[in-house]
């Protein structure tokens, strides 16, 4: 299977014309995915991915949740939404290794452990309520969230698909629950074996499966290494690669790094695979 | 306040043409033929559509489009940044309420609507009823919904000023001891509330306070409280007025049109609304709801509570709507602006025409009422002065 290839859209500076310039730089380089983080003195990648969706046509759009600072039943309504405008384009993240400081910049007092067992409600439910609304609506009294007669008026066509990074027992937990893809930060063979194999078991142990990724700093390493631990991840499963720079040209990378990849998954890979790429 | 209001007492005012807004309620929890979806064609609410009353809207010349927030809505934020990218210079008004998310997050997302969308942005505080609370998880008395939008609005201004914050009460703690950078232009704020707890919000808040469409009588008695609140805090604040529209060339056509919007109300779907709208504590609700006597009147000409005023839509949602010719819906605008109002944010059904009507055949003719004075008849007032559920 070919990997997926996510590109980090760059906003601590610039303004929406630059960030557009980006997004359709790294569409046309051929990214599945656009990172759209948030946090201070960012813009709100939510609505960045609203706007860049009225343009772009293919990407898709990675956005965090943020639990501490909207109620569940508000993001599955703004999730719906952004659904609706990209045509099903949205993927969530859930960042489970926000700083206190963060947090509480934007007014979440809670401390780091309180966090994790406050995302697992909110992502349970987060999916009970995108289901839709259906009779009374659902009613529940959590540990965090209290809700009446709840559930999406308008549920999205298809639910996006959920990111986890971090690899604390936490976030482990929350992803072999919950999550289509856990990252991780890059780390020996070794570790990032031994890892694996434990979400893998987390995740059964739910009756679920997982896909991992990897963050990789483009940063100070030449494309040769990068190449070189892009090779090593696909070898032990991991296929969604998270690209982080902080000058890189997105095509500069799709034709230095990805290109050649790209024909060998395709020489390697059914033709209706193929045809995927090209359309 | 005693009511200087008897019947055939008129009021005297100007219509300051220059000075009106229009806004257009974007449908976007769905539109059709009906007043509420069950009978006829499938409702329309698709991205397309919603663009498409936009762009109209801005083609005729309204001054902007409101995206309203409920359980049953699109993210008006987000659509927002989606409209901008297909009109140039309407002014985009974000409906919210302050339960759901916490004012920093909702200042930084509005900060970054206008860094997406240019300094058009206008936002517009609407509380909300308890049932649709809940169900977002907000669980919260009346009274102190509104004394926390005070601490929401103060908080969230502070920040667009780019001025330090340091809050810390029962619903918000926040520590931003060093200010940040401040928007281009603020935002304007609106907001609706009718009862005392959100007068005085709205009175330190908001730019334009917004009432629904009640007879002129009430209207005029309102128009007087809200500015001597705003008086009182040493502020100067516009008014607004949210109504439908349902116009035709002549008034027969025109009732013809409201006969078979409430022929096809679904059964029971006038008992199910009265019902909900009955167990929420919002005073501009029950204002309404005294308008046709809590879902009792149900004739068609009976429920036209002022002349061209009709409850008959407020019997499934809030609003009323005022129903004539093109002409007389006009002069009914032009009377509510001589009484003081100056933002209108309407709405009709189907939306898409409606919008092209109005826009081609009503706002054109309240020009001819630019700078007169008109004598608006508040003939209607001891009707519904004092009576049940509506606070004198």
């Amino acid at each position: 299977m070919a990997s997926e290839f996510i590109w980090t859209l760059r906003t601590e500076a610039g303004d929406v014309r630059r960030w557009a310039n980006e997004a359709r730089a790294a569409e046309l380089a051929g990214f599945q995915v656009l990172r759209l983080t948030s946090g201070p003195g960012r813009p709100d990648g939510w609505l960045l991915a609203a706007r860049l969706a009225m343009e772009l046509t293919r990407i898709r759009f990675l956005v965090d949740l943020r639990p501490g600072l909207e109620l569940p039943a508000v993001a599955g309504q703004r999730a719906a939404t952004l659904q609706h405008l990209s045509g099903q384009r949205l993927a969530l993240c859930l960042p489970t290794d926000v700083e206190a400081a963060a947090a509480r910049h934007d007014g979440d007092p809670l401390n780091h452990d309180d966090r994790h067992a406050r995302a697992a409600e909110y992502l349970r439910l987060l999916r009970q309520l995108s289901k839709g609304r259906t009779g009374a609506g659902l009613s529940v009294a959590g540990e965090y969230y209290r809700i009446e007669g709840g559930g999406l008026h308008r549920p999205p066509a298809e639910p996006a698909p959920l990111y986890v990074g971090g690899t604390t027992p936490g976030a482990e937990r929350l992803a072999a629950q919950h999550a289509q893809v856990i990252f991780h930060a890059m780390a020996p063979a070794a570790e990032l074996t031994e890892r694996i194999a434990r979400q893998r078991v987390l995740a059964l142990q739910q009756g679920r499966s997982l896909r991992f990724g990897c963050r990789l700093s483009l940063d100070g390493a030449c494309f040769g290494a990068v190449a070189g631990q892009l090779d090593d991840c696909e070898a032990l499963g991991i296929d969604s690669f998270l690209l982080v720079s902080s000058g890189a040209d997105p095509q500069r990378v799709e034709k230095e790094l990805l290109a050649g990849r790209r024909s060998a998954w395709r020489a390697r890979t059914a033709p209706a695979f193929a045809e995927g790429v090209r359309s | 306040m005693a009511s200087p209001h008897r019947a055939g007492v008129c009021r005297r005012g100007q219509v300051l043409i220059n000075e009106l807004t229009f806004h257009w309620q974007v449908p976007t929890s769905g539109d059709g033929p009906q007043l509420i979806g069950g009978r006829g064609p499938q409702r329309r609410g698709g991205l397309d559509y919603l663009l498409h009353i936009a762009c109209v809207a801005e083609e005729l010349g309204f001054d902007g489009v409101m995206l309203p927030t409920g359980v049953a809505t699109e993210d008006g934020a987000l659509l927002a940044a989606a409209l901008a990218t297909r009109t140039d210079r309407l002014k985009l008004m974000v409906s919210f309420r302050a339960g759901p998310e916490l004012p920093a997050h909702f200042a930084q997302r509005i900060a970054t609507l206008q860094q997406l969308c240019g300094p058009r942005i206008q936002v517009c505080l609407f509380n909300g009823f308890e049932t649709e609370q809940r169900s977002y998880g907000d669980f919260i008395e009346h009274d102190e919904a509104y004394r926390r939008a005070d601490e929401f609005l103060s908080i969230a201004t502070a920040l667009w000023r780019g001025e330090p914050v340091q809050h810390a009460s029962p619903h918000y703690l926040l520590d931003r001891r060093e200010g940040g950078r401040a928007l281009q232009a603020q935002p304007q704020v609106f907001a609706f509330g009718a009862s005392d707890a959100a007068g005085e919000v709205v009175a330190r808040h908001a730019d334009v306070h917004m009432m629904w469409a009640e007879p002129p009588a009430l209207v005029a008695q309102r128009v007087q409280r809200t500015l001597a609140l705003a008086a009182e805090a040493g502020r100067e604040l516009r008014l607004g007025l949210r109504v439908a529209v349902l116009a035709r060339d002549t008034e027969e056509e025109a009732w013809e049109e409201a006969g078979r919007l409430l022929a096809g109300i679904p059964d029971g779907a006038i008992e199910q609304a009265q019902r909900e709208f009955g167990r929420s504590r919002s005073v501009g609700l029950a204002r309404i709801r005294a308008l046709h006597r809590q879902g009792r009147l149900r004739g068609l000409r009976e429920l036209e509570v002022s002349p061209n005023l009709w409850a008959g839509s407020a019997l499934v949602r809030g609003t009323t709507t005022l129903v004539g010719s093109h002409a007389q819906v006009a002069e009914r605008l032009a009377e509510y602006a001589a009484l003081g109002l100056r933002s209108f944010v309407l709405s009709g059904v189907p939306n898409l025409d409606a919008v092209r009507r109005i826009g081609e055949q009503v706002l054109p003719r309240l020009s001819r009422y630019s700078q007169k004075e008109i004598v608006v008849p508040l003939a209607a007032a001891d009707a519904y002065i004092g009576m049940q559920g509506v606070p004198p």
